[in-house]
């Protein structure tokens, strides 16, 4: 799940050179549309998981006609740029706030019924993860593909290194960022769609989830496989340190935040370019 | 229902004081010395947890309160000792502000280590975190702020005013007055040569150096002034809510603090000023519409914080210097 919600947020990083703090409320769009479409409508998961991700792509594609693109078209700094994100995130969520509150879903979960298919360590596993786990690889996989293999992503690869040299390379730099938000909002549409299958979730549920996806980029040093790392160690980290501090030296498990906290500090400190770097060799 | 106008302007000046402190402290950091702060709340609110714990515990020990500082009972039993002990609560008073300040001082300190080392983006993002991890842990630790329950009994220092109109009233004069005085020591301080290192600091860092100015020492004093200042601001607003519950401490704070100096002004705080009292402004029409129109009071605090959202959005596309932008420094005549 940080994968998903992190090699997007890589992608974004990249693509569109910016620190998107609004990427969670993507997932969170996408989340609530599976939630209130199978919860109140009756809506089969297989038709409301690609809604949520239309749903997601749309709202990432706006936000970027509407907001960022004016700006940097301005030339605004970074920090502009992110504080708008930030904006964004603020508005979208408390926007999600008022909807959830007047329909009284603020805590709601997708009733999509999942057959328990056995039982291991007192978790039970049901066929939904059959689902998310293959599914979330093959989504990590196929956007490798697109990167390293297809056109597209050799240009958006190019726009990413430099914008300006991929512009006079004949490049259409406009059409390829609204490209790179349409996947981005695709991927984030999903994972948020299956977080909604998986657990409860809130109008802050992506924000929440940002904060461990950031971390994941950050640590993963801005790579597409240095995320899905990163985003693996750091949700193995989070769970099992948890579990095991818990019974070892009886700390509460909500602390389990300051684990991933405590490696992107200790990574921020003894390697600011996080654990892999981007290679030149693809050139 | 009818609205006390006493009491409705005199919460908007302690809104007003209180915002101006703290876009103050930002507009320290991020418009003149360059160091984007995006983890405003954490600072501000280190403030409210300081005075919370600390007032909580001194009344205890001056009253003679025993029990747990978190129950509602010991609550109640402090804002009973305020009221008939004026000079014991200016002492707690004093003494909430100045620990509130080292600590945020301090931790101002702590955070400088990243900011001396960070590209500002990553800065950003690693203040931002911390921030929302903090707000995760004092929640999930009740010994620091009651945890999910909060911390009540945190009674202002004009709680032996009977009259709760002239109690609020001389609470909003006092924190006025500190706000005022924060704000010329401030344009003092910035219109001496320490303001124009801090901006070259900002405008070219490597130039700043080549002139000999020690650049991670001055990117640390900043830090720390305003991560005081900041704190400061939370101290103020604790004992105004009288209640501090580390839930309400979440990012919109530090948004707040953004739109307030992009609003006004990067850089300038004559617009931290004019950005602090439209935004106490927006929040006290906020508070009335509760009472006036028939809706939740949450839906309109959602609805208030994305008008906010929206207004940040705008400007920083349409104008993103600020209705006051930053003046050219002011020189004497050559």
């Amino acid at each position: 799940m940080y994968a998903l919600l992190g090699v997007s947020l890589t992608l974004s990083i990249n693509g569109a050179k910016m620190y998107n703090w609004a990427h969670g409320e993507l997932a969170t769009v996408g989340a609530y549309v599976v939630a209130v479409l199978t919860t109140f409508h009756g809506v089969s998961a297989l038709i409301a998981i690609p809604l949520a991700m239309l749903a997601a792509a749309g709202l990432a594609l706006a936000v970027d006609e509407s907001t960022y693109k004016p700006l940097v078209r301005r030339g605004a700094n970074s920090i502009q740029i992110m504080l708008a994100s930030i904006a964004v995130s603020i508005f979208v969520r408390y926007g999600i706030f008022i909807y959830a509150a007047a329909a009284f879903i603020l805590t709601i979960k997708a009733s999509v019924e999942m057959p328990v298919l056995t039982s291991l360590l007192g978790v039970q596993i049901t066929s939904l993860y059959l689902w998310i786990i293959p599914s979330a690889l093959v989504t990590v996989f196929a956007l490798r593909t697109l990167l390293t293999r297809t056109l597209t992503g050799k240009q958006i690869r190019a726009m990413s290194d430099n914008a300006e040299l991929a512009r006079v390379s004949g490049i259409n730099v406009t059409a390829l960022r609204r490209n790179v938000w349409l996947i981005v909002g695709v991927i984030a549409g999903l994972a948020g769609a299956f977080w909604a299958m998986y657990s409860f979730i809130t109008p802050e549920i992506g924000f929440d989830l940002l904060v461990d996806s950031f971390a994941a980029a950050i640590v993963g040093g801005l790579t597409y496989d240095g995320t899905v790392i990163a985003g693996y160690i750091i949700g193995l980290a989070e769970n099992v340190g948890a579990y095991l501090l818990n019974q070892t030296l009886g700390v509460p498990t909500q602390y389990k935040i300051l684990i991933t906290f405590s490696i992107l500090i200790a990574v921020l400190i003894a390697k600011p370019s996080g654990l892999t770097t981007r290679r030149m060799r693809e050139l | 229902m009818a609205v006390d106008l006493a009491i409705f302007f005199g919460t908007m000046a302690v809104y007003f004081g209180v915002y101006l402190i703290l876009a103050l402290s930002l507009n320290l950091e991020y418009g003149f010395a360059g160091q984007p702060d995006f983890g405003k709340v954490f600072f501000f609110s280190l403030g409210a947890y300081a005075s919370g714990a600390l007032v909580a515990e001194l009344i205890s020990y001056l009253g003679n309160i025993p029990g747990d500082i978190f129950s509602a009972a010991t609550a109640n039993l402090r804002a009973e000792y305020a009221m008939s002990n004026p000079a014991a609560m200016w002492l707690v008073f004093m003494i909430a502000i100045a620990v509130a300040m080292v600590i945020g001082g301090v931790f101002g300190y702590l955070a400088s280590y990243p900011a001396i080392r960070l590209r500002a983006d990553y800065l950003a993002i690693t203040l931002l975190l911390t921030a929302t991890i903090s707000e995760n842990f004092v929640l999930s630790t009740p010994g620091i702020a009651g945890g999910a329950n909060g911390l009540g009994g945190i009674p202002s220092p004009f709680s032996w005013l009977t009259n709760g109109r002239l109690a609020i009233g001389a609470y909003a004069a006092l924190v006025l007055a500190i706000g005022i005085g924060v704000y010329f020591l401030l344009e003092r301080t910035l219109n001496s040569p320490y303001g124009r290192k801090l901006k070259s600091i900002r405008d070219d860092e490597a130039v700043a150096k080549s002139f000999g100015k020690n650049t991670p020492r001055i990117k640390a004093q900043v830090l720390v002034i305003a991560s005081a200042i900041a704190a400061l601001s939370g101290v103020l607003y604790t004992f105004f809510t009288n209640y501090e519950f580390a839930g309400s401490f979440t990012f919109v704070w530090t948004a707040n603090a953004w739109i307030m100096i992009v609003l006004g002004g990067v850089g300038n705080n004559k617009g931290a000023l004019l950005g602090a009292f439209i935004l106490a402004a927006l929040d006290s029409t906020t508070s009335l519409a509760v009472v006036m129109v028939n809706i939740p009071s949450y839906e309109l605090s959602y609805a208030r914080n994305m008008i906010v959202a929206a207004v940040l959005i705008v400007m920083l596309v349409f104008r993103p210097k600020g209705i006051l932008p930053e003046r050219s420094l002011k020189m004497p005549s050559l």
